[in-house]
């Protein structure tokens, strides 16, 4: 088991606001492996960027986590105290956000904002600083270097300034980086270079890598591993291949089937309402209670996660009326 | 040509500012035909919605001519375009900053047809309801204001707005690129239905190839406010030939990780040529920029293929 780079386990987190209590995360369990690029698919809301968040201790000040443990390396880290949390955080774990005009300081050249992990954690010398910079921004794949340390944010395009923060993110050379929604206001082109800096990052260090998106094709393309969130529940988990051959929870299939494939020339784009709880199970068992739909935010009703298939997990309702039979 | 809706001919639009010109669209010709769907794409700042906005007679263009419904505009001013605003409609990108959060939805959806003074009071209402039947939201949606809803009602009540005044032409400008991908779907759906029911003719803006592919006819690829390829769609996605239309293509992520590959096409993005490109005619309807092919190496590509097809 010594394998995990990192593994969560029930994790619950919750929000205060005006004094009522708002779960956003609920029995969150996943793993990461050495090596591994893992996605955590789910839309705005599902609480796919808490749960990244928990992982490093960036919650707002009124979400905490309730309950569950998160692990890096075999260490806990939510009994860690703020300190060391520092000397991990953009040390062995860091995170590209997915705004990045807003994570870059706008009064700061950029190649001097890049190397500030190298001198906080890696104390490289003031001298060396410099040249590490160039090395990271021509590994980043900027032609000129030279001329792109001297930039200010403002002066650099949407996908620029996301390698800027790709390059920032890696300059400690960590183990794990979480990439919360990296290329959601990008273009295509430069989307893919972006995800395949990324990619070639991984492949060359053996690190891991979070990917957290709403976007089934980039799953394809870049994943090993798919855990898919809807109402901060992990609903169905498998590799990649899996996922897409055989999708069980109708969640699953509404958000495969709702993307535009110009290959196969479809008439009419499936749309989640064709994919309702209602009248859906699989093996006599129930996804959620009929009057549930997916606009249901918070799925309280009772539930848990059921092996289908050998590493193919998906999450079913627990029938009330089993219950008490069992009971 | 009585075929033809909207024609754009060498159409240019500049801005300037301190840094000095900046050629947003430049020598961009076009035919869209009555009752199509003429897909743009291209990344940000290829021009892309300066030439909808152009063509629509939202900014002035520098050169160029645009005719709809085989009347020049060009040059008309602001009253005598007031009819053709009723004919052109768009539907824009953000549905959280397109609508005034003061109004009430039956507010918005009534104000076009105030300005163009049409029906009286009672009709106008029964226009709006009628209008958010057929966009999907429930009646009482007419008396709520627009932070009750979400974004992709939202994106149905700016659809709804545009459809009102029934117009024969719809500029679509990225209608989808600020929701979710279900929601996406859905909103693509009704769009296309809207479509057959009211006979639109539609300009469909957007940066993802597999939305513009899923919606148009025709196919336009923009590159830095130039016009670099034109086909019918099924054309253009199998045999796409300037470099960065195939560069768009490859970096389209495929939803199948079985065919996952990792040796695809460089992206290749050319750098301006300093005049517009003359768009040449390929066969199969299919117009690629001149100065990005070599014609000779085609002309023999192209005779295999027809020899394959036979």
């Amino acid at each position: 088991m010594d394998q995990h780079i990192l593994q969560i386990k029930n994790l619950r987190v919750s929000f205060n606001k005006n004094k009522q209590k708002t779960t956003a995360v609920n029995d969150v369990s996943l793993q990461i492996e050495k090596g591994q690029t893992v996605a955590l698919i789910g839309e705005s809301g599902s609480g796919k960027s808490i749960t990244s968040l928990s992982v490093l201790q960036l919650l707002p000040s009124n979400g905490q986590v309730e309950r569950g443990s998160i692990t890096f390396n075999g260490k806990e880290l939510l009994k860690k105290p703020e300190k060391e949390m520092r000397e991990i955080r953009g040390n062995e774990i860091s995170m590209i956000f997915q705004d990045a005009i807003a994570s870059l300081n706008p009064g700061m050249k950029v190649g001097v904002q890049i190397t500030e992990g190298l001198k906080y954690h890696k104390l490289v010398p003031k001298e060396e600083l410099k040249t590490e910079a160039l090395q990271l921004l021509e590994q980043v794949g900027f032609k000129n270097p030279a001329y792109i340390y001297n930039q200010y944010p403002d002066q650099l395009s949407g996908g620029m300034k996301q390698r800027i923060l790709i390059a920032m993110a890696i300059s400690c050379k960590p183990k794990l980086l979480i990439a919360d929604e990296p290329t959601t206001a990008l273009d295509v082109t430069i989307q893919r270079q972006v995800l395949d800096l990324i990619d070639l990052y991984k492949t060359d260090l053996d690190a891991s890598v979070l990917l957290i998106t709403h976007d089934f094709g980039v799953v394809a393309e870049y994943a090993d591993w798919v855990y898919v969130m809807l109402g901060g529940h992990i609903v169905e988990s498998a590799d990649v291949y899996t996922i897409f051959k055989n999708p069980v929870h109708p969640y699953t299939k509404a958000l495969i089937g709702s993307i535009p494939n110009p290959e196969n020339g479809q008439e009419r784009l499936k749309s989640i309402q064709d994919y309702t709880f209602e009248d859906t199970s699989y093996d006599g068992k129930k996804f959620a209670p009929a009057t549930y739909t997916y606009e249901s935010s918070s799925f309280d009703a009772p539930s848990s996660l059921v092996e289908v298939e050998p590493m193919h997990y998906v999450r079913f309702y627990d029938d009330e009326r089993k219950v008490v039979a069992i009971g | 040509m009585d075929n033809l809706l909207v024609r754009a001919q060498n159409l240019s639009k500049y801005f300037s500012d301190s840094n000095g010109v900046h050629k947003a669209v430049d020598g961009v010709s076009l035919n869209i035909h009555r009752g199509e769907t003429l897909g743009v794409v291209g990344e940000s700042g290829s021009g892309k919605t300066t030439l909808g906005r152009t063509i629509m007679r939202l900014y002035k263009p520098e050169h160029g001519q645009i005719w709809f419904d085989g009347k020049e505009i060009t040059k008309l001013n602001d009253g005598k375009l007031r009819p053709y605003r009723r004919e052109i409609q768009m539907i824009f990108q953000n549905p959280y900053e397109s609508l005034s959060p003061r109004l009430t939805v039956g507010e918005i959806l009534e104000e076009p047809l105030y300005i163009q003074k049409i029906g009286t009071k009672k009709e106008r209402m029964d226009k709006a309801l009628s209008m958010l039947e057929k966009v999907g939201l429930p009646r009482n949606s007419y008396q709520r204001k627009i932070h009750e809803f979400s974004g992709g009602q939202r994106q149905r009540i700016g659809i709804a707005r545009a459809l009102i005044l029934e117009p024969k032409f719809v500029i679509a400008d990225e209608p989808v690129s600020a929701l979710d991908v279900s929601v996406q779907a859905q909103v693509l759906n009704l769009l296309k239905d809207l479509q057959a029911e009211m006979n639109l003719t539609c300009l469909f803006i957007s940066h993802d190839l597999s939305v513009v592919h899923y919606m148009s006819d025709r196919v336009a690829v923009m590159y830095l406010g130039h016009l670099i390829e034109l086909a019918p769609k099924e054309e253009l996605y199998r045999n796409p030939i300037h470099p960065y239309t195939k560069s768009l293509l490859s970096s389209i992520p495929v939803p199948d990780p079985e065919r996952r590959n990792p040796y695809r096409e460089p992206i290749i993005l050319p750098e301006k040529p300093l005049y517009p490109p003359q768009l040449v005619h390929v066969g199969n309807e299919h117009y690629v920029s001149a100065n990005m092919i070599n014609i000779k190496d085609f002309e023999i590509e192209n005779t295999k293929k027809q020899i394959s097809y036979i």
